[in-house]
């Protein structure tokens, strides 16, 4: 059921919580949001479509470093405020685990500068929606020698991996919460397995097969590396596949970026990017799933 | 009819008609847009058109303040921006007043701050910019149509959708529903925004050339809460069927992702 603000979602009876996007009013919850209302047990809440992103715990997101502060860095996730990263958050260069110097607040911009894209995790939320990152995970860190994507973040749902690698393509993308997708040439599993085999391991878990300085070693390395001709345009056609189905209400995930990047191999990467071809993509794309086209009738504006 | 447009009785005696030949409760033609901004720097947006008159909204936020000393912390800011195109109406506006929006600054503010739910964004700002592209009268009942649907667009947390209606009294025993421009230029005209889902005022304006008695002004009020319900209405739908499409299409892509 879609719901707008003053559509009643429930009547107030015992026991009924009071989901997100909902209010009280007299005996009655009311939604307060545009979106889908979604009833789980005596929970009741509305799941908005449109939204800035307002993070959660655990999220995986995609960040520009905008300023270095005192001991922090302040990170545009596309929330409500800048994000905060603090510098006890991220792992040092060669994983000293040791408490933060005043030498280490002072070299921040050796680790990362404004303008830089970084990969984090939610660490907190704050009341006022400030979220707090960090980067303790070996995966997260600089991003560099790619690009970032803009989307809806309600098209980008809790995935199993965020980081993506479009097989046979050698793309890699990172795909966070908070709508920006990174892509990238892939990185090349002989590099990984080089520095694995050095020594570089890391502790735990599985997404992370080597430490974090070895991670770094091998993003400087790839950074440093020039892009051949077809790497650009697989880069660039993935880039595209992402924007398309971002301007068309799509999920973005590792299938459907596969499949939109597929379906566009007879042209030119550039030309996804006109409205005719991406609405036939997504057309195509959802084939006969897709939703009848609204009835214009008389009110139809004449644009 | 007299000669500028203006509503004249013994026209409307012998037609049964106004002067564009609408029935004396009858609105213009109310058409809805939501979304149709493409800058990635607007949240939301919508396009209303009654009639001739053309507004566009776009809504930004919730943000940080540009300056910390701006901001409430336990609320959030609602800041509106309007303008008037240079080309929006005929003669009306004209030199250093040509753009000047900010009486629909204030109308819009003031009617869709007490529907915004403010203390769910501490600290923050919610910017509308409003742009008047054609103005046939009812500008301002339009302008906050748009403005509310731009914000429930932003998918920013509201009461209510908030709808906003005009009535007019251009001589005094005939009242009438949604005037244009040159209906409006005589007599009383009263514009009103409500919740129509819990039929609460939240702002009225009155403007005109002579006193009002008060029961000539409360059925004024009732006229103009029945005009605003039914426009919320057709407001809600259009903003319920923009995001049930939303809504569908992603539902729909998350099937045929996963479709060989």
């Amino acid at each position: 059921m879609i719901c707008v603000p003053g559509d009643d979602v429930a009547p107030l009876q015992d026991g009924l919580m009071r989901g997100h996007g909902t209010y009280a009013h007299s005996n009655q919850l009311v939604s307060c949001g545009a979106g889908r209302i979604e009833r789980v047990n005596k929970l009741a809440s509305v799941r908005p479509v449109r939204g800035r992103y307002t993070g959660s715990v655990g999220d995986l997101v995609v960040g520009e470093i905008v300023e270095v502060a005192h001991r922090s860095w302040k990170v545009d996730v596309g929330s409500t405020r800048k994000a905060t990263l603090a510098i006890t958050s991220v792992t040092l260069p060669d994983d000293a685990q040791r408490v933060r110097t005043h030498e280490d607040t002072l070299a921040m911009r050796e680790l990362f500068k404004e303008g830089d894209v970084v990969v984090c995790e939610v660490q907190a939320v704050n009341a006022d929606g400030q979220l707090h990152l960090h980067m303790k995970s070996n995966r997260y860190g600089l991003l560099e020698n790619g690009c970032v994507v803009r989307v809806n973040q309600h098209l980008v749902r809790r995935l199993k991996h965020h980081f993506v690698e479009l097989p046979d393509i050698n793309v890699e993308l990172c795909v966070g919460h908070n709508g920006r997708v990174w892509v990238q040439r892939a990185i090349p599993s002989q590099w990984i397995e080089a520095e694995a085999q050095d020594g570089g391991g890391g502790a735990g878990e599985a997404d992370a097969l080597l430490s974090a300085e070895a991670w770094r070693r091998v993003r400087k390395r790839h950074s440093a590396l020039p892009l051949e001709d077809n790497e650009r345009e697989a880069c660039c056609r993935a880039r595209n596949a992402v924007a398309v189905l971002g301007s068309g209400g799509c999920v973005v995930d590792g299938d459907s970026i596969l499949k939109i990047y597929r379906a566009s191999l007879g042209d030119a990467p550039s030309k996804m990017l006109t409205r005719a071809v991406a609405q036939k993509l997504v057309a195509d794309f959802l084939g006969e799933r897709a939703p009848e086209p609204m009835d214009e009738g008389e009110d139809a504006m004449q644009l | 009819m007299a000669q500028d447009g203006a509503f004249d009785e013994d026209w409307f005696e012998l037609f049964g008609a106004r002067g564009d030949g609408r029935g004396l409760d009858e609105p213009r033609r109310l058409a809805v847009q939501l979304g149709t901004a493409r800058s990635r720097h607007v949240d939301g947006s919508c396009d209303v058109a009654q009639g001739l008159t053309r507004v566009s909204a776009h809504a930004q936020g919730p943000r940080e303040h540009e300056r910390r000393s701006d901001e409430k912390h336990d609320r959030c800011v609602l800041e509106v921006a309007a303008t008037y195109a240079p080309f929006a109406s005929v003669g009306a506006r004209t030199g250093a007043r040509r753009q000047d929006g900010r009486d629909l600054e204030n109308a819009v503010r003031n009617a869709l701050a007490p529907a915004l739910m403010a203390e769910r964004y501490p600290r923050a700002l919610i910017k509308i910019h409003v742009l008047v592209t054609c103005d046939d009268g009812g500008a301002t009942s339009a302008a906050i149509n748009a403005a509310g649907l731009a914000l429930v667009d932003a998918g920013i947390f509201l009461r209510g959708v908030v709808a906003a209606a005009r009535v007019g009294a251009p001589v005094a025993a005939t009242t009438l529903v949604d005037p244009n421009r040159a209906e409006a230029r005589h007599g009383v005209a009263l514009d009103l925004a409500c919740l129509p889902c819990f039929g609460e005022v939240l702002w009225t304006d009155l403007t005109g050339e002579r006193p009002l008695q008060p029961d000539a002004y409360d059925s004024l009020i009732a006229r103009a809460l029945d005009a605003a319900a039914k426009v919320g209405e057709q407001l809600a739908t259009a903003a319920r069927d923009h995001v049930a499409r939303l809504d569908a299409v992603r539902e729909a892509s998350l099937e045929a992702a996963v479709a060989r």
